[in-house]
């Protein structure tokens, strides 16, 4: 399919909205990260070959070492691996309309976004070990750009997963069933739900380090607060997230198995619902990684139990696998040595889990190598190993050519190889008691350490086989045909191409075309601008910590970015109100329909964000002494006439509705005015609140406030709540500008649809918001 | 076929490796016991089914290469629906086993942890990466025990306890660093939290030294933390 220009237009490789290619996009940037998140793998490893220093001069560069690393392997490769297959593949195996994802444009953003995610991590120098628990990651040096760096890689997932269940959910042609879907589109899916679920908790946790660090707040102030409520909600998208790098992967290799033992996958049903049992449960058993933190007996007994069930499903799927491979003809070519490596590193990452699960175990193993040998067993034996598996199976489609066998074949055992005797190592090490994250250790671990150095250099070398093996392909012949490339005797299959299908029941010739779109990555650009202008106003900047509100109205640097950021949304409103509606709207007549799930999906993610916001400052008030009568430091009367003003503006939003969908243009508009107008009013009421509290001294964010706690939580909610509001009002704004260009019809209406039922979503919020904090 | 003793080769030079690295930690304290026992149960239970997990796919691959000539009997559509059965209800007894063998050392810590019992004995993680000690002395006033530092830069602090005699631990963080008291050959680590103090109480039964390590990662002087108990 690839034509081999691709990667030679900068331009195309940055406006293509084309998921295939966006998928290669999304390999070769995970290919970039792995080789930098490797090498620091490498220094890591040379630095314990002894305990002396070897490499890093002090304990601070090697602690940014492993942070980097393993922040970078995770959010950088492993995560952006599973979207490149997911981009490369869904639209394909679930027939999609035109070829392509339900949203190409927000594809691009979302994949843009990932390269920027890059440079701020890799840059960022942080040395706080990718869990970054409070109070380390709020006194430390570079997290604010850490920071920023993984909510643009959580943004970006965050946009992939919600195309993602879009495709699968709407864009699937009719005639592709759920039950004979590729196992791989499942664990896209299920991901995908985790993904929307576990993020925005995950944003929430870091903005709040990022608040504490920068606007004073006191959210896990150890003498104020309690900072272990930060590992709560840190674990509570973590563990998902473990999950979320491991379901494409069981996909992959599912498919793997079968097509390389030419069988079928054995128990696909029970496949299905092990992966969907595996995404539910994974958000009940985060407090396993707490065990040692003294958290409550009773509660670790729920934990421990609900671990044990998570581990079940994993299992029937180890045996199903093997099963897969029984009567089969199995050849044995690189893809599937690596996919039956995948079982056996898979089953003892299960297996070293087990122990760590059980309390009185872990009380000894927690925060040993024995869990670093459990995850990379996991997630760098397991999870990228099925990525390599299918990297090499789907490598003759992706460039028409096929990868040299031979060195695919040393990568694989200098891989395996490697793997085992670095992470048994590892497993060793933890068992004799050898705490993880060591810049130095007393001598008698050295002989396991030095083993677990040469298993890492033997990776390292794999590395070179397999770009041997990449290289090699490329430059050889193409093949005569991609019908089976393997002699499997059945290629990759997907269902009928939906435009095909069309041309043959209805004979019409669907155009499959991809637009090239440059205003989506300089949109996903545009977004850098704030986060450098916050960055700019943390002291000192990126690299230092700093508290923001001082440096105001000081930083150049920062009011700059900012300014930019706004003349951009300028230029942008501007281009596309006045854009052809057709182009915002790509969707062809046999799409049409239901097309409010778009913004269900996407409030559910906000659904999720304010859920972690309020219930983690609910936590913090219950655990807190001293707290205030709201009516003694906030005007409750106040804000009920600023609440009434928002429900109205629910009432005038509706109204502008009826009136688009009757036709009426004028009355349109007038309601839809009203609506900014009283959004604009209470954010000028809160404004004024703010300013009055701040004169008041009890609830600010100064250093000698009344109440500190409160302060925090107070303006965290009512803070949050009011950038949705802005945001709200600028779409209103939008959408305003484009009716008095005569954007709208009556047939024609589903932005103001969309936009509406955010509004009211923002406005049940408020609801919400006024009850838990100004009236209880 | 050569390609296949390689494979074959591997697999059990791996199990080798592991069978060699499972090893018992003695213990010496009064939760020990349980924890050696609950350990080797649990690594024979993994033997077990990591062993079946190898030799199966071992066999299958042996068995069903391409090379190898010959009709393939699938299995039919009643046996796989037995089978599938069969393998959940599999999974699910492993678990069932391991819950049975882990629940009961579930109180273990917690009655000692709850028992409160001992002589106090504080232990101090600092702002500045070392253990301070918080001792008892004979006389009713209290030592307190400060790191010495090596030209490494490592900080030892060193107390000494009586052997056969209860303790009770508590932790207490001054700095804003959280870390975590562990002493590997005792099998416990607690955290040491600033803001809230956790306690536990613990009788060594065997004199000997005792090494102390900091196992939650607490910035800069992490791996340099230790300190040693000497039991007599
Ligand atoms: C299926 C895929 C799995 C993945 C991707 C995975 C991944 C991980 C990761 C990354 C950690 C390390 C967290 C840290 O930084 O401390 C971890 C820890 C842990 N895993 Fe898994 N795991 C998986 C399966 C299991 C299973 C089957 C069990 C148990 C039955 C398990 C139990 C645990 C426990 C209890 C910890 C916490 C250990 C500690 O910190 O002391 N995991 N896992
Ligand atoms: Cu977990
Ligand atoms: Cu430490």
């Amino acid at each position: 399919m690839n034509d081999g220009n691709f990667f030679r237009s900068p331009k195309r490789m940055l406006g293509t909205t084309n998921a295939a290619e966006l998928g290669l996009l999304y390999f070769a940037t995970a290919f970039i990260n792995l080789l930098i998140a490797g090498t620091y793998a490498l220094l890591i490893r040379t630095e314990l070959w002894t305990p002396d220093p070897i490499y890093f001069d002090t304990a601070k560069d090697y602690n940014v070492a492993f942070t980097i690393h393993g922040t970078g392997m995770i959010f950088l490769v492993v995560v952006p691996l599973g979207a490149g297959f997911g981009n490369y593949l869904v639209p394909k195996m679930v027939a999609a309309d035109n070829n392509d994802m339900y949203w190409p444009k927000w594809n691009n953003v979302a994949f843009w976004m990932l390269p920027i995610a890059s440079v701020f991590i890799w840059f960022s120098q942080a040395p706080i070990g990718w869990t970054a628990y409070p109070p380390l990651s709020i006194l430390m040096p570079g997290v604010d750009m850490w920071i920023v760096g993984l909510v643009f890689a959580g943004t970006s997932s965050s946009i992939g997963a919600i195309n993602f269940v879009l495709t699968i959910w709407k864009g699937r042609a009719p005639y592709v069933k759920w039950m004979s879907m590729d196992l791989f589109v499942w664990g896209t899916l299920f991901t995908s739900f985790l993904v929307i679920i576990a993020t925005p908790v995950l944003t929430a946790a870091l903005v709040m380090i990022l608040l504490d660090r920068n606007f004073n707040t006191v959210f896990f102030s150890e003498s104020l607060s309690n900072p272990i409520l930060y590992q709560h909600v840190f674990w509570f998208y973590s563990h998902p997230a473990v999950y979320i790098m491991v379901l494409p992967a069981f996909g992959l290799i599912s498919t793997v198995i079968a097509k390389f033992s030419r069988t079928q996958v054995f128990g696909y049903s029970s496949m299905v619902i092990a992966m969907a049992g595996i995404a539910i449960l994974s958000v009940s058993v985060w407090a396993h990684h707490m065990y040692t933190t003294g958290i409550d007996p009773f509660v670790r007994i729920f934990f421990t139990s609900m671990t044990f069930v998570i581990a079940i499903p994993s299992g029937i799927k180890v045996f199903n696998w093997l099963t897969t491979m029984y009567a089969g003809r199995i050849k044995l070519r690189a893809p599937m040595l690596f996919a039956l490596a995948f079982i056996v590193m898979f089953t003892m990452g299960g297996i070293t889990g087990v122990y760590i699960n059980i309390i009185a175990l872990d009380l000894n193993l927690h925060d040993t190598y024995w869990v670093v040998g459990h995850f990379h067993f996991i997630v760098a034996a397991g999870t990228l190993v099925a990525m390599f598996a299918s990297f090499y199976y789907y490598f003759p489609e992706i460039t028409g050519k096929m990868y040299d066998e031979k060195m695919a074949k040393l990568h694989f055992w200098f891989w395996f190889g490697g793997n085992f005797i670095t992470f048994v190592a590892f497993q060793v090490l933890g068992m004799e008691g050898m705490p993880r994250r060591y810049y130095t250790y007393p001598e008698e671990f050295q002989l396991w350490h030095q083993i677990a150095t040469i298993g890492a250099y033997l990776m390292g070398i794999s590395i070179i086989f397999m770009a041997i093996s990449i290289h090699r392909g490329l430059k050889s012949e193409k093949l005569e045909s991609l019908d089976d490339p393997f002699e499997l005797g059945s290629g990759y299959d997907y269902p009928e191409p939906f435009a095909d299908y069309i041309k043959r029941e209805h004979g019409e010739d669907l155009v499959i075309e991809h637009k090239l779109s440059i205003w989506a990555p300089a949109g996903a650009f545009s977004l850098v601008l704030p986060f450098l202008g916050l960055l700019a106003f943390t002291e000192g900047g990126p690299f230092a910590r700093g508290k923001a509100l001082e440096s105001f109205s000081g930083s150049l640097g920062g009011n700059i970015f900012i300014v930019l950021f706004l003349v951009y949304l300028g230029f942008f409103f501007q281009k596309e109100s006045s854009a052809h509606i057709g182009e915002l709207n790509p969707v062809d007549k046999y799409r049409e329909g239901e097309r409010h799930w778009e913004i269900w999906v996407f409030l559910a993610s906000e659904v999720i964000f304010f859920t972690a916001v309020i219930g983690v400052s609910q936590a913090i008030k219950w655990n807190s002494l001293t707290w205030p009568d709201t009516n003694d430091v906030l005007s409750v009367p106040y804000t009920a006439v600023l609440t009434f003003v928002l429900i109205i503006s629910s009432f005038t939003m509706a109204t502008s509705l009826e009136h688009v969908k009757n036709g009426d243009m004028e009355k349109f508009k007038k309601y839809l005015l009203f609506t900014i107008i009283l959004g604009l009013v209470f954010l000028t009421g809160q404004i004024i609140e703010y300013a009055q509290l701040a004169g008041e001294g009890d609830v600010t964010l100064a250093d000698n406030a009344t109440y500190p706690l409160f302060s925090s939580i107070f303006y965290l909610q009512t803070g949050f709540h009011g950038l949705h509001v802005l945001v709200g009002v600028l779409f209103l704004g939008f959408v305003y500008l484009r009716a008095r260009k005569g954007g709208y019809s009556k047939d024609n209406h589903t932005y103001v649809e969309l936009i509406g039922l955010y509004w009211h979503f923002v406005d049940l919020v408020w609801i919400i918001l006024f009850t838990v904090v100004y009236l209880i | 076929m050569r390609k296949n003793s390689k494979y074959k080769l591997t697999l059990l030079g791996s199990l080798f490796t592991l069978l060699m690295g499972i090893q018992l930690v003695s213990g010496r304290s009064n939760l020990s016991d349980s924890y050696d026992r609950l350990f080797n149960i649990v690594t024979w239970i993994s033997i077990v089914v990591l062993l079946f997990v190898s030799v199966l796919m071992a066999r299958f691959v042996l068995k069903y290469r391409e090379e190898v000539e010959g009709a393939r009997s699938p299995i039919g559509h009643t046996m796989a629906k037995k089978l599938e059965a069969g393998w959940t209800a599999l999974a699910i007894f492993i678990i069932l086993v391991l819950m049975a063998v882990s629940y009961p050392t579930l109180s273990d810590l917690d009655d000692t942890v709850a028992a409160g019992t001992g002589e106090k004995l504080i232990i101090e993680g600092t702002a500045n990466w070392e253990w301070v000690f918080h001792v008892q002395n004979s006389t009713g006033g209290v030592d307190v025990i400060r790191p010495v530092v090596d030209s490494n830069n490592v900080k030892t602090t060193t107390m000494t306890l009586e052997v056969n005699k209860e303790y009770n631990f508590i932790f207490w963080a001054s700095g804003s660093w959280i870390h975590s008291f562990f002493v590997p050959d005792l099998n416990i680590k607690m955290d040491v939290n600033p803001g809230t103090n956790n306690s536990i109480s613990l009788t060594i039964l065997e004199p000997g030294n005792y090494v102390v390590l900091c196992a939650e990662f607490c910035g800069a002087g992490h791996s340099q933390m230790r300190g040693v108990i000497i039991v007599e």
